[in-house]
């Protein structure tokens, strides 16, 4: 503003009363700022204790990296999910990610099980092999394939999870109904974290659960899918 | 409190005030920038945060009062690192495009099975329980004997049955003697979906008319969801 001319004491006063209207709005920017944006400046620490971002109705805030758009960590809308796009992610030094996903396999090796009970991991029903879990953490899925052999008559099967070998087992699939030979039947599920846990120790025991009838034998393969809590 | 002796002086210091004011509204308007707020925008929370250091990185954000705990864009804008601080998903949450290792081990007797079903007609595999890509597929192939003069083996990766993707040869082997392959995608290129079973046929090569050996290979997904 280059060209005041107070000519009147009302030009004086209507500036006055502009600059008040500038010290309110930069009042309440900096109020909005310190306080819903970067927590309660009542907690009196030199340094900003959260950031707490919204885009109601289109996100749930977002970082954007890089100086533009396409790099970014967002909360999305729905399904509790925090997106990162546009970047690798990368945990340095010893750190680790804990609460992240691990796939255990395990197949009977060419080895058949005759229709009964067996441990998928020695194909055999009297010699246990199992997982053993470094750390407690949730199985979040499954997935069990099998290949008949020798059938001659239907039969049911499942697959089975036990937990240190005994007691009621973890999981219980699908009910597989057997009924031709050189075939493959699958089955899977998935489950919310939390609600199948595992501590430190435990072993987790793949097995081929025989449910009633037939006359055949199975090759069999079993994924377990689990989150490790730390 | 200035204590005015004319009328000019007023006007000077009115001046000095609004230049002040403008220093101000400048930083706020920068400040509105960085967290995206525009004059419509009162929801009480900012959009969003937007960071980047120029050339050093792509820009940080410090925990525990400090610089050495951080989640921070490296320079060419393509890694987010966190450095001196776990990261953990809490609750009934995960990590969705995380990566796992699927591992097979075969010992194939003058054939070329399929790993899990121990069949060379019939591909078995394992069953996915989420949607993903393959990443990469490994191969070590330890070769005890052998009749003829040459061989080499692949790792070939089938989905259903199918093949998806034919796995680059080891070198020749001699036994007893073990030779090492690896074959990595980029993500999206060979797909899964829930339900897909992931199985390895070992691919014989080379004019050996007998042999045994043993085989370990490893299939690397993401997983999707």
């Amino acid at each position: 503003m280059a060209n005041f001319q107070y000519t009147t004491i009302s030009d004086f006063v209507a500036y006055q009363l502009l600059q008040y209207l500038h010290m309110n709005y930069l009042r309440e920017n900096l109020r909005y700022i310190a306080e819903d944006i970067l927590g309660n400046p009542a907690s009196n620490s030199d340094m900003i204790a959260q950031i707490t971002l919204n885009n109601t109705p289109s996100d749930g805030g977002t970082i954007y990296f890089d100086g533009g758009t396409s790099k970014y960590l967002r909360a999305e809308t729905t399904g509790d999910l925090l997106t990162l796009a546009g970047m690798d992610f990368k945990v340095e030094g010893t750190q680790l990610i804990q609460g992240d996903t691990h796939i255990y396999t395990a197949h009977s090796q060419g080895q058949l099980f005759v229709a009964a009970d067996g441990f998928i991991m020695t194909g055999s029903a009297s010699i246990p092999i199992s997982w053993t879990m470094p750390r407690a953490g949730s199985i979040i899925g499954y997935g069990l394939s099998i290949l008949t052999k020798a059938f001659t008559s239907s039969g049911t099967a499942r697959f089975t999870l036990d937990k240190n070998l005994g007691g009621s087992p973890v999981i219980d699939g699908a009910t597989i109904n057997i009924a031709a030979n050189n075939t493959v039947y699958t089955d899977r599920n998935t489950y919310t974290r939390g609600s199948l846990t595992f501590a430190a120790d435990d072993s987790l025991d793949p097995i081929f659960n025989h449910l009633s009838g037939g006359s055949y034998s199975v090759v069999a393969a079993a994924m377990l899918v689990v989150i490790f809590d730390t | 409190m200035a204590t005015y002796t004319k009328f000019w002086d007023v006007i000077v210091d009115q001046l000095w005030s609004y230049q002040d004011a403008n220093l101000v509204l400048d930083s706020i308007d920068y400040l509105n920038l960085c967290f995206g707020i525009t004059t419509d925008h009162n929801t009480g929370h900012a959009p969003c945060l937007k960071l980047d250091n120029g050339a050093t990185h792509g820009g940080t954000i410090n925990w525990d009062g400090g610089s050495t705990k951080y989640l921070r864009a490296n320079a060419a804008g393509t890694v987010l690192s966190i450095a001196a601080i776990d990261f953990k998903m809490t609750g009934g949450y995960k990590i969705q495009g995380n990566r796992a290792i699927l591992t097979y081990r075969g010992a194939p007797v003058n054939n070329e099975p399929y790993d899990t079903s121990d069949s060379t007609s019939i591909a078995l595999g394992y069953v996915m329980p989420f949607p993903g890509s393959v990443l990469g597929v490994s191969l070590a192939f330890s070769l005890v004997s052998m009749t003829g003069t040459s061989f080499t083996e692949a790792a070939d990766l089938y989905k259903n049955g199918s093949l998806l993707v034919a796995g680059t040869a080891t070198g020749l082997i001699s036994p007893p003697g073990v030779e090492r392959v690896k074959d990595t995608y980029a993500r999206g290129v060979h797909t899964f979906v829930a339900g897909d079973r992931l199985e390895v046929l070992y691919n014989k090569g080379g004019d050996a008319s007998a042999w045994t050996g043993y085989a370990s290979a490893q299939v690397e997904v993401i997983l999707d969801s």
